[in-house]
């Protein structure tokens, strides 16, 4: 009952102008990034970011934003998979299989308006497993100890390098590594010595978070589409009669709220994300309710499950960001480096420290859900115009925004050349398959671990066994290990994402 | 056109060789950075004291365990990387003319200023990406402008208006 209250005075936030606007705003960006093909929230939200710090926006606001434009991208994925067989990123690509067969039979009003509505109806039911689990978890995590973070961050490193990796479970660790690697450049704050600075005053801060991602994120998939054969989009198909009927609606129903309820969980879980929640979805209800052999071919309940699960998922994905503090997603990673930014600290005491940010986000995506329902069913003819920017007028639209939002932050031609470097790098590491998620989560997380390791060993005097010392930490390990032999699994049983 | 150039024979599928050689450059790329991350971390001084843990041990542990990895993707022999698709020459060619012209914008942008020095790298990504020169360079100042408009008045951040335009004011 405490968290109804709590969650009524979250909707007094939420529903205040500005944050109503930034809910509307933050909607379309996401539908129409979501849409774009090679363009997903993380850009979006890597260049936004330096904006929202020159509105002097507060962090609910922010946080508001970043949501929105987050499982708002979700909903847009669909609009570009079902019409043109284009997946936004890999979590649609499910989507696509028989969206894109409705389309082709004319019933693509049918296939986008039923992924409207299971991505609400999944988003929503999710917004309550989020408060329910978030207020449970959070009473757990109050008994967490340095040692006990230290082993759940090795564990949210090994998940996110599996299973972000490719099948490529070494590449993904290595990807980890560099990103710690940036991190301890600057001055350590637990010795006071500079570190890897090489005399230059512009690194003895560190470097800052804003150039890495608009980096890897804004220029490296700028150098990505400019080195892209790319096939202009002239052709869509037809968008047909917009709703679907009321026995259509009912044999999806229950597909619907199984993905929630998998999709919820799945993307709990440090690393899996909407992607795999989509896939997991779709084979369980091929498995359950495909007693006619119609999946694949156009059947409106293998675009509702996905669709429920990966929107789903990207609200799960918020409870191990808020509550532990460990993002299980890149897009969250950059989510946590933004709040950190702001003054704010996600983990367990982030429902006491931070209870009107908290309240007021959750409410905010009640609101967020519903706008995107209502811009998706009679707009979806408006947003598909979208799918006909050209690249030469979008990518610099990014360089531009790119460019300035280092700028803004630091002034220095300085920081706008480490830019270059790392879309550079960026670029390398997609052209050789090194994923860059768990780079990320290396710059968030690496201080974070050296400090917790610090401290762990002061309190146990040197002693490695204190990383052995509790349930928690046992079961952490144990997730670890997992996590280290699930790509081998996926592999034995042929399992891709 | 410029732009079109790019797009023919863009890219080419690797053989087993090819890759299984890059995967080896990868992993001795990693082998060097690794050893060059440690001997800059034995380097470090020691500062206050920190306990059991000082400043260079994580530094070592992470250097050492990339070392390790770096070592492993060398010598492994993983049959599928999903690398296959790799940019021809003739797209190398572009993307480091492009790199080198983001390199020079950063150089340049205090003398040319933000306005005239972004819409030129703007251009000439536009016209890159099958663009018409008119319709980039067009587009490219009114993005510019609009962009200089808001930052300047609504978000009140001053960009470089650069000594040539700075010139011209004065």
């Amino acid at each position: 009952m405490e968290e109804l209250t709590l969650l009524w005075q979250g909707f007094s936030i939420a529903f205040e102008f500005n944050n109503i606007v930034i809910v509307v705003i933050s909607c379309v960006i996401g539908t129409t990034i979501g849409m774009l093909p090679g363009i997903g929230p993380i850009n979006a939200i890597a260049i936004l970011f330096p904006i929202t710090f020159s509105l002097g926006l507060p962090a609910s606001s922010v946080m508001i934003l970043f949501a929105g434009i987050y499982y708002g991208s979700q909903y847009g994925n669909s609009i570009s998979s079902i019409l043109l067989n284009v997946p936004g990123t890999s979590s649609a690509a499910v989507t696509a299989i028989d969206g894109h067969q409705l389309a082709k039979k004319g019933q693509a009003g049918k296939a986008l308006s039923i992924s409207a509505v299971a991505s609400f109806i999944g988003g929503i039911i999710s917004i309550f497993w989020l408060v329910i689990f978030a207020t449970w978890l959070s009473k757990l995590a109050i008994q967490f100890g340095p040692a006990e973070y230290f082993v759940l961050m090795i564990f949210a490193f090994t998940a996110i390098s599996s299973l972000s990796g490719e099948g490529h479970l070494i590449k993904g660790i290595i990807s980890a590594l560099l990103g710690i690697m940036l991190g301890t450049v600057g001055t350590d704050f637990q010795s006071g010595v500079e570190r890897f600075t090489f005399g230059t005053l512009h690194l003895v801060d560190g470097v800052s978070f804003i150039v890495v991602v608009i980096g890897f994120y804004g220029i490296g998939e700028v150098i990505e589409i400019f080195s892209q054969v790319v096939s202009n989009v002239t052709k869509t198909n037809k968008i047909g009669k917009i709703l679907f009927s009321l026995k259509e609606f009912k044999e999806s129903f229950f597909s619907i709220i199984r993905s929630n309820v998998s999709g919820f969980f799945v993307g709990v879980l440090p690393g899996a994300g909407a992607t795999i929640a989509s896939f997991i979805a779709y084979n369980v209800e091929k498995r359950l309710v495909d007693k006619k052999d119609e999946f694949g071919k156009g059947d409106l309940r293998a675009v509702a499950a996905p669709e429920s699960a990966n929107n789903s998922a990207s609200i799960g994905a918020f409870i191990p960001l808020l509550i532990l503090g460990v993002p299980g997603s890149e897009t969250t990673a950059v989510m946590l480096g933004s709040l950190l930014s702001f003054g704010v600290t996600p983990g367990p005491l982030f429902l006491n420290t931070s209870a009107d940010i908290f309240w007021s986000f959750a409410a905010s995506m009640f609101l967020g859900n519903l706008v995107l329902l209502v811009l998706n069913l009679p707009l979806v003819g408006l947003f598909t115009k979208i799918l006909l920017i050209p690249k030469w007028l979008l990518i610099p639209i990014i360089v531009t925004l790119s460019f300035v939002g280092v700028y803004s932050i630091s002034g220095s031609y300085f920081d706008i050349l480490l830019t270059i470097v790392f879309g550079v790098l960026g670029f390398m590491m997609r052209r050789t398959n090194f994923p860059i998620a768990p780079l990320i989560l290396g710059l968030i997380l690496g201080n974070l671990i050296e400090t917790n390791l610090h401290r762990a060993l002061s309190y146990s005097q040197g002693s490695f066994a204190i990383f052995f010392s509790t349930g928690i930490t046992w079961f952490f390990w144990a997730l670890t290990a997992f996590s280290l032999v699930l790509p081998f699994l996926l592999k034995k049983f042929k399992i891709k994402f | 056109m410029l732009g079109n150039a790019v797009y023919e024979n863009a890219v080419y599928e690797e053989s087993g060789n090819e890759m299984s050689l890059r995967r080896r450059i990868d992993g001795l790329v990693f082998v060097v950075l690794a050893v060059f991350y440690a001997l800059v971390s034995l380097g470090l001084e020691e500062g206050i004291s920190r306990g059991v843990v000082s400043s260079k041990t994580f530094p070592l542990a992470i250097a050492a365990l990339l070392f390790f990895l770096g070592l492993l993707l060398a010598i492994q022999n993983q049959g599928s990387d999903h690398s296959k698709i790799w940019p021809s020459k003739a797209v190398w060619g572009k993307i480091f003319v492009f790199i080198f012209l983001m390199v020079f914008y950063a150089l340049v942008l205090d003398y040319l200023g933000f306005l005239l020095a972004t819409t030129l790298i703007c251009t000439y990504v536009g016209v890159s990406l099958r663009g018409t020169l008119v319709k980039s360079l067009l587009a490219s100042c009114l993005i510019c402008l609009f962009v200089q408009v808001l930052f300047v008045f609504a978000l009140e951040i001053n960009l470089p208006l650069g000594s040539i335009i700075d010139g011209l004011l004065n």
